[in-house]
């Protein structure tokens, strides 16, 4: 595997909110198939971290590049783009658009790329059999089980080959078999699609089963695993 | 209970200002259109009654002390109310703003027909044809509104007409210039019985308030959803913590009273601003005095209480969420059709509205007319859900795009939460339908004021004596033309010559006085003009009101679905994507929506026309008319979504952690 240049990088990020420092100098690199941990308290910074690298809010400092490419201070358009095209979304309880059907959900960031709705329709559909998801295309996320609406949120993270998946402490919600079976989906998904992992957790035996493992305290990194 | 309440709304922060301003203004608007409808309504009843001692009204159980005769002298296209009295004796009732009764020869006359009077053609033409000298000025107590003109005249010669004379009808249903019967009387009346004009009016005024009215119930409905949204999950987050179901309840009835006093206050001092500029319209021939347009005390009593119940009761109805479970959190499990029995809703209310207008016709009384009417409007809230959930399902299978898409799948979800922040304009849309029909129907105040017809009110001569009339009238005014066979005479005058002086001549010739054809329609004339200006005022206002609405109800639906809209942006959807996705959401039910119920207002508006005045014939609005009433309804959608694109931006960008 190449791994001359990580897919995603931060130099020296820092975000304030007010006169709280929510990060501050953080350096990080996200590798291409490598899952990478971000663990520490609440109010630590973690959240804010994942979302100044996936181009959601914008670094008071600090540079953010995407294969090589800056990214921390292009237009909100463009950064919609970029989430679109480079990323994907896995969060607790899986954020799923309620109204619409599972299949209707992981085609939707193909659709909003501007994909016709049948070619999304049967791209989204390929990913509901290899997912443990098979037959529950029409239901709705209030029709699903956590562990369920999680790996529809999966698919719908992977369908357009990103290459960084973002997730927000993912199992907070699921049981222990839920939890097992969901980060195993997404792990080998996101190799299967060499994709870099990046994955916010409270939860020891989550962050320990990535490749990798930064604590965050109080904005800075703490201890690397 | 009510110390929490206030520490909550102190501590409540921006949000929480938010929430009682709209619920402040979402109770003033309606408590001020309501109330200047009911003042209106009032004026038009204190109009009514102040004329109503013109009418004779036949002694029955006194002995009769005077005798009186009213009839309507016409003047260049308009009519001077005049009264003959004479006494019988010394117990005659002096008239309203009168010191006492007219001597024989007598004219007492209003301050309007006094300042005609001061022309010198009037002088000359009137005095005579009143039947006297001019002797007094009427005081306002004998007039319902300052522009009226009015004689009242001291006629000896009246006698009382012989039973086998009697019209049978009331002359005022004839448009007034058929004299009344000569009718011993020993009082004047007091509370009006006009079957004319005032009755129109009134019931004009009711049926603008009802338009008026709906739209802001729309509006509170919107401003109490809002409210909803933060107190349920406040409120949940007490019932957590061991409050009752009972005193959440009393908590938001507590919270949600103190801020509609706010808004009645509001409304009431809006309301009586409304009043002040009314008072410079003229409607009915006349602007209102300030003091007519004031509702009774119990009728104030009436709109503070009710406004305060529907507010309150509003609130409440949003709050069943949190009352009912402590997480207060109900999933969306599948797209709930709205059942297809609200179609018979609709179907059977505008039966009623069709049943209420042969009743209308035979019977006069317009009450069953305006609640058929009422039933209508407030069927349109019954199968707009449905007609929602039909467009989301249409939309959805046509779809090409993500915001389509998504539009199409909310509209299905909750049809009824999509519809409702696009009541209000699909009202307007019904209103203005109704209203465009009814102004391009009424007549236009052009009439001709150089014809004279001859066969009004008493019928056509026969084609012999038509012969005579035009074969002398030629030899008088050579330049006359002739229009209309023996069945439907007219005299086409040049407009060189004065059709006050030509009249008397027309009179003497022919033994009746004639009318201009603007005196023949002076009533239709009057009210079709006050129609056409009062259409745009309420149209406008309905616009308005509806706009808020909609912005309002926008607002509601983005904080609803912040978590949503949010991971949609996260996925990458554009602000600008997702604020399309919500415009089309409430743009596509309005566009379609507002063509529809603009038809049905148009048929609504013909079949209360035909209820009305049976004889009317019905002139249809052009399709540019209503399409400016659905550009304008799709406009005002767009202006009111787009007022929340700031609530769509703060949401986005909120992480999704503190929702």
């Amino acid at each position: 595997m190449t791994m001359e240049r990580p897919v995603l990088s931060g130099r020296g990020l820092t975000k304030r909110y007010d006169d709280v420092v929510a990060i501050d100098g953080i350096d990080i690199d996200i590798w291409r198939g490598h899952s990478l941990a971000l663990t520490g308290p609440s109010g630590a910074g973690k959240t804010t971290l994942l979302h100044v690298l996936a181009a959601i809010i914008r670094p008071d400092a600090g540079s953010v590049e995407l294969d090589g490419r800056p990214i921390e201070a292009v237009s909100d358009r463009e950064r919609s783009r970029l989430r679109r095209r480079h990323f994907g979304f896995v969060f607790q309880e899986g954020y799923l658009v309620p109204e619409l059907t599972a299949l209707e959900n992981v085609a939707l960031p193909a659709m909003l790329a501007g994909a016709p709705k049948r070619r999304a329709l049967e791209n989204a559909r390929r990913w509901f059999e290899p997912f443990g998801i098979g037959g529950l295309e029409k239901r709705r996320p209030g029709e699903l089980s956590g562990g369920q609406a999680q790996r529809v949120a999966i698919a719908r993270a992977i369908s357009t080959g990103p290459s960084v998946v973002f997730a927000d402490e993912p199992t907070a919600a699921l049981d222990s078999e839920s939890t097992e079976r969901t980060m195993s989906l997404l792990e080998s998904a996101t190799r299967h699609a060499n994709a870099g992992l990046v994955v916010v957790t409270h939860d020891p035996q989550v962050a320990a089963r990535c490749d990798a493992q930064i604590s965050i305290r109080d904005g800075r990194l703490g201890v690397a695993a | 209970m009510f110390t929490l309440v206030m520490a909550l709304l102190r501590g409540g922060g921006r949000r929480t200002a938010l929430d009682l301003g709209l619920t402040v203004v979402g109770t003033a608007i309606p408590v001020a259109i309501t109330l200047l409808v009911v003042g209106t309504v009032t004026g038009f009843q204190e109009r009514e009654d102040a004329m109503a001692w013109r009418e004779p009204t036949a002694v029955t159980d006194a002995e009769a002390s005077a005798l009186q005769l009213r009839r309507y002298e016409p003047w260049r296209g308009k009519r001077i109310d005049v009264v003959e009295l004479r006494s019988l004796g010394p117990d005659a009732p002096v008239p309203p703003g009168m010191d006492r009764f007219p001597s024989p020869g007598e004219i007492w006359v209003s301050p309007a027909l006094e300042r005609l009077l001061d022309s010198e053609e009037a002088s000359a033409l009137l005095p005579s044809r009143l039947g006297g000298e001019i002797a007094g000025v009427l005081g306002p107590e004998a007039l319902s509104h300052q522009d009226e003109l009015v004689a009242v005249v001291g006629n000896p010669d009246l006698e009382e007409t012989p039973p086998e004379d009697l019209l049978g009808l009331d002359h005022r249903i004839l448009g007034g210039f058929v004299p009344s019967d000569v009718v011993a009387i020993d009082r004047f009346a007091s509370e009006g019985t006009d079957p004319g004009l005032p009755t129109q009016y009134r019931v004009a005024a009711w049926i603008a308030g009802v338009l008026l009215v709906a739209p802001s119930v729309a509006l509170i409905g919107a401003a109490a959803r809002l409210t909803a949204t933060r107190r349920s999950r406040r409120l949940a987050a007490l019932r957590l913590v061991g409050a009752t179901s009972g005193q959440v309840t009393l908590l938001a009835a507590m919270e949600t009273a103190f801020a509609a006093l706010l808004g009645i206050a509001l409304g009431a001092a809006t309301a009586l601003a409304g009043m002040a500029i009314v008072t410079g319209i003229p409607l009915g021939g006349g602007t209102f005095a300030f003091s007519d347009l004031l509702p009774s005390p119990g009728l104030w009593l009436v709109v503070v209480v009710g406004s305060l119940l529907g507010a309150v009761l509003a609130a409440l109805a949003g709050l069943r969420r949190a009352r009912t479970t402590p997480l207060g959190v109900v999933r969306q499990t599948g797209h709930r059709r709205p059942a297809w029995r609200r179609l018979l809703v609709m179907v059977g209310a505008w039966a009623v509205f069709a049943a209420s207008v042969p009743f209308t016709q035979e019977s006069g009384q317009y009450t069953l007319l305006a609640a058929g009417l009422t039933v209508v409007i407030l069927s349109i809230s019954a199968v707009g859900p449905l007609f929602t959930w039909i467009l989301g399902r249409l939309t959805v299978a046509t779809s090409q795009r993500a915001r389509t898409l998504v539009a199409g799948r909310r509209m299905m979800a909750d049809p009824v939460a999509s519809f409702r922040p696009t009541t209000g304009l699909i009202l307007v849309s019904f209103i203005a339908g109704f209203l465009l029909l009814s102004s391009v129907t009424l007549p236009y105040a052009d009439a001709d004021e150089h014809t004279f017809v001859l066969g009004y009110p008493y019928g056509a001569p026969d084609e012999a004596t038509w012969e005579e009339w035009r074969a002398e009238i030629s030899t008088v005014y050579p330049e006359a033309r002739f229009d209309g066979s023996w069945l439907d005479p007219a005299v086409v005058l040049p407009e060189v010559l004065d059709p006050e002086r030509v009249r008397p001549v027309i009179g003497e010739i022919t033994g009746i006085t004639p009318l201009t054809t603007a005196e023949v329609g002076y009533e239709i004339i009057l009210f079709g003009n006050d129609v056409r200006r009062a259409t745009w005022i309420v149209v406008v206002i309905a616009l308005i009101q509806a706009a808020f609405a909609t912005g309002v109800g926008a607002a509601a639906s983005v904080l609803e679905e912040s978590t949503t809209l949010a991971a949609l942006h996260l996925a990458g959807a554009p602000t600008a994507t997702l604020q399309t996705s919500r415009a089309l959401q409430a743009a596509l039910p309005i566009t379609v929506g507002s063509a529809i119920f603009t038809t049905l207002g148009a048929v609504a508006g013909a079949m209360t026309i035909v209820g009305v005045s049976p004889d009317t014939t019905i002139a249809i609005p052009s399709a540019l008319q209503a399409g400016l009433v659905v550009v304008a309804a799709g406009i005002a959608a767009f202006l009111g979504t787009e007022a929340t694109r700031p609530v769509l931006n703060s949401v986005v960008r909120r992480p999704l952690a503190e929702r």
